[in-house]
């Protein structure tokens, strides 16, 4: 086990030193200058100034001198400066997690409660009423991009008849979590029906798969009610493949829901890399983009030590 | 079976009760609190106020901040404001300002000559400002010596007492009208920040302020409350909350009450607006321009082949199909009906047989790709209208290639210069600054070289001291614009502001709502 995480942990340095490289010098391909971007093209009036600060954020130094040097400070958690709001990164993210974190958790947790019961329910039941709705659902949800579930969400219940405001978290005169409570009905409504689709089919499936395990058929035999079997022997050992998942949701929690945050104006980490890449605010692209690479690979290693704890043939595997 | 349907129609039930019980409640305007939507700066929904020194106008800027004088809805005529009046010397070259006393700023010190001056010097110094203030200040006698550097002072602005005396290099016009937009800012708050990164400053989360609002409650991300300022000395405002907003769908918002206010110039938005009937719109002439900016260098190269796309296209018919009464087709820019419009320049008239004479008299090469760009890419409208540019150049035989900017404007437009049409708008202060455009090096010069015709003739524009002589150098700049064709003026954007019905004491002339004029916004009440 112990030279198994040594492996991992090898691999995990050199990828993460690989992606920064490639974040920094993909952002530095773009055609877009990021001084030039802050003005708009009849403001240039002011050029001497806009070529001292130029000098000021470095970005006069070689491109090389500029990586190490960008490197470092993310190595010591000085994430710099947006150029867009001028804020240190770190607090906005510390100001736009939360609301990130809010959105995204409460549509894992309700779509995971979800997805568990009907894909338990679909698979116990197979071919009745339960499996062929949640199949009609996991349909729905993977054809439908979440995006477009959200706008037709916007457009019934808050446009056509206005029982949900339109966007934002907050609005002026909501102070509790209650008051702002009808904000969030509609993204994470939209977020949960995007995350139920894979997550059932999943369930159902592994459930399907488990049914058929000489365990289950002895438990059976044995007379065991038909509930506890279904709840200890059943779903228990269904779990797996269905954590496996969730754990690649994981990077979700720092990126955000990109799209259902830019459709209901919520001011999370999707909005501000919206914001960033249409400002060229290449500062905010570079930490977000290195911060969502960091969970992926993170997932990753714990999805491998999962994976090897629960099947000891993956570390066998992993040694060859 | 049965036990199951109940239990799903329970859960609908419940979950129809709860969205019924937590709806989100229609806010109309009360004199307690009115909601405004602005393009807030930082991007990403309300982020920070824009810098008063770069972008003006916002109901925000109108709120809390303040200058030496208010502009009047012409914005050419002053009133006193900060500064008790102004006196000019008989040469014109030096300007007294007396400034008032006993104003206070936000935080209770007193609005000083100090601030003034720093703000001034400043201006020249920060990354980010708008062109009106720098091209004005530039005339202040030692402006070069901040301008790019460390130094924090011009020499040709001086105090004695309440009094602030500015020396110019030569008479300005236009300098008093510029100093009713340009906002003072405190020096005492911000002196030690860092100059060059003023609009990305903390301070504009929650400024000290010397005007009637202050900023109450500063959420990020999602909304501003300003309150009254109770520092301030004028007449105290009606209206207890102004909540700004950034607003996703405006139309929307507005008929469910969650809007008061807004300004747009987006034709989808104008149109749906007509359905809204709790809003009342004032539409403004506004020197709001759209032209194409010609590359002289490449199949444009000569004037005659510029001519031709006067006629090659049908811009009478193409500007009123997709903005209506908003959008007035101009071939000038000192547009027919404003005055000095020199009337000896044709109308645009679509005559295809004249356009391909004038390119074959030009030697036009048909074979060479006209690539044509914009960077308004998000704007429908302005997608169609060069969609049907490019359809009506290729019916005269061009290859026309239409694609938006990849990089950013500024340095596609004016350092790549990988174009030879390019869609660019000009939200000018007045007519001067259309022609000023043609003597700016960092951006026309860069593609047209040094023209010391329109130098020459801008800088007595600034100059001019009677309607007269204004008249006259406005002629000659046309005429000279309409020999060159650098850029071929297309159409004017009327700016339209939208207002609740239930909100009265507003002006009874709006002014342009890109700049800051007297809006009366301390008497604005709702009911």
């Amino acid at each position: 086990m112990v030279s198994f995480l040594i492996r991992r942990i090898a691999i995990f340095v050199p990828m993460a030193l690989t992606i920064s490289a490639l974040i920094f010098f993909a952002s530095r391909l773009s055609p877009i200058d990021p001084i030039n971007a802050m003005v708009p093209p009849d403001q240039a009036a002011d050029s001497a100034n806009l070529n001292q600060l130029r000098q000021e954020l470095g970005l006069n130094d070689h491109i090389i001198l500029q990586y190490f040097h960008w490197l470092k400070n993310i190595a010591t958690g000085e994430f710099g400066y947006s150029l867009q709001s001028g804020q240190k990164i770190s607090e906005i993210l510390a100001l736009r997690m939360p609301a990130t974190l809010e959105l995204v958790l409460s549509a894992l947790i309700l779509s995971t409660l979800l997805a568990l019961t009907l894909g338990l329910f679909a698979g116990a039941n197979k071919g009745g009423i339960a499996d062929k709705l949640s199949r009609i659902l996991a349909v729905v949800g993977i054809a439908m991009p979440d995006f477009f579930i959200g706008l037709a969400l916007l457009n019934i219940f808050a446009y056509r008849v206005s029982w949900l405001p339109t966007g934002n978290r907050v609005a002026p005169g909501q102070v509790t979590l209650w008051d702002r409570l009808p904000n969030l009905i509609l993204p994470v409504a939209t977020l949960t029906i995007a995350m139920l689709a894979v997550l059932i089919r999943y369930t159902r499936n592994s459930v399907l798969d488990t049914l058929n395990k000489d365990f289950v058929k002895t438990a059976r035999s044995k007379g065991v009610p038909e509930w506890r079997v279904l709840y200890s022997h059943v779903f228990r050992n269904s779990l797996g493949p269905v954590m496996v998942l969730l754990a690649f949701r994981l990077p979700l929690l720092v990126g955000g829901s990109i799209l259902v945050e830019a459709v209901f104006q919520w001011p999370g980490v999707g909005t501000t890399i919206i914001a960033a890449v249409t400002a060229s605010d290449y500062p905010v692209i570079m930490v977000v983009s290195m911060l969502i690479a960091m969970v992926i690979l993170i997932a990753s290693f714990l999805v491998d030590i999962v994976k090897s704890i629960l099947d000891p043939r993956v570390r066998l595997r992993g040694g060859n | 079976m049965r036990k199951f349907h109940k239990s799903f129609g329970a859960i609908g039930l419940a979950a129809a009760l709860a969205v019924s019980v937590l709806a989100a409640p229609t806010q109309a305007a009360t004199n307690n609190s009115i909601t405004v939507a602005e393009v807030t700066a930082g991007g990403g929904g309300v982020n920070t106020i824009s810098t008063p020194w770069f972008a003006s106008g916002s109901i925000s800027h109108h709120a809390m901040f303040r200058a030496l004088f208010k502009a009047n809805a012409d914005l050419v005529s002053v009133k006193p404001d900060l500064a008790s009046g102004y006196k000019f010397s008989k040469d014109g070259k030096t300007l007294t300002v007396t400034l008032n006393s006993g104003i206070k700023w936000s935080d209770g010190k007193d609005v000083s000559v100090d601030d003034v001056v720093w703000s001034i010097n400043n201006l020249l110094r920060v990354s980010k400002s708008n062109a009106i203030f720098v091209n004005a200040f530039k005339q202040i006698v030692g402006s070069e010596a901040v301008l790019g550097t460390n130094t924090t002072n011009m020499s040709g602005i001086t105090t004695k007492g309440n009094d602030i005396i500015f020396s110019l290099k030569a008479p300005v016009n236009t300098f008093v009208p510029v100093l009713a937009q340009f906002m003072i800012l405190p020096k005492h708050v911000l002196a030690g920040e860092d100059i060059l990164k003023l609009d990305t400053n903390n301070y504009f989360r929650n400024p000290v302020v010397c005007g009637p609002y202050k900023v109450g409650t500063f959420s990020q991300g999602n909304f501003i409350t300003l309150v009254p300022n109770d520092k301030y000395e004028g007449t105290k405002p009606i209206i207890k909350e102004i909540n700004i907003i950034v607003s996703s769908n405006l139309v929307a918002d507005a008929k469910s009450g969650k809007l008061d206010y807004f300004t747009t110039n987006d034709p989808d938005t104008i149109r749906a607006m007509s359905s809204v009937s709790t809003f009342k719109s004032a539409p403004l002439d506004v020197l709001f321009y759209r032209y194409l900016v010609i590359n002289p260098t490449g199949p444009f190269s000569n004037v005659k082949s510029r001519e031709a796309l006067k006629y090659a296209i049908d811009w009478n018919k193409l500007v009123p199909a997709i903005y209506g009464q908003q959008g007035k087709v101009i071939n000038s820019g000192v547009a027919s009906g404003m005055a000095f419009h020199d009337s000896s320049i044709p109308a645009y008239k679509f005559d295809k047989a004249k356009a391909t004479a004038l390119l074959k008299e030009a030697n036009f090469d048909f074979s060479k790709t006209i690539r044509l760009r914009t960077y308004n890419q998000t704007q429908p409208a302005v997608m169609i209208l060069l969609t049907a540019v490019a359809q009506q150049l290729t019916e005269i035989g061009m290859k026309v290639e239409f694609l938006p900017f990849q990089g950013d404007a500024t340095t596609e437009l004016w350092t790549n210069r990988n174009y030879e049409l390019a869609l660019k708008g000009l939200s000018a202060f007045n007519v001067g600054e259309w022609f000023a455009e043609y003597s700016n090096p960092a951006t026309f010069g860069k593609s047209i070289g040094d023209q010391p015709g329109f130098t020459a003739l801008n800088s007595q524009l600034i100059q001019a001291t009677t309607l007269r002589e204004t008249g006259k150098i406005l002629t000659s700049l046309q005429k000279l614009e309409q020999q060159n064709l650098y850029k071929l003026p297309m159409h004017f954007l009327k700016q339209v502001v939208f207002i609740s019905k239930n909100i009265s004491g507003t002006p009874t002339k709006w002014g342009n709502p890109l700049y800051v004029y007297q809006n009366n916004i301390t008497g604005w009440s709702a009911n």
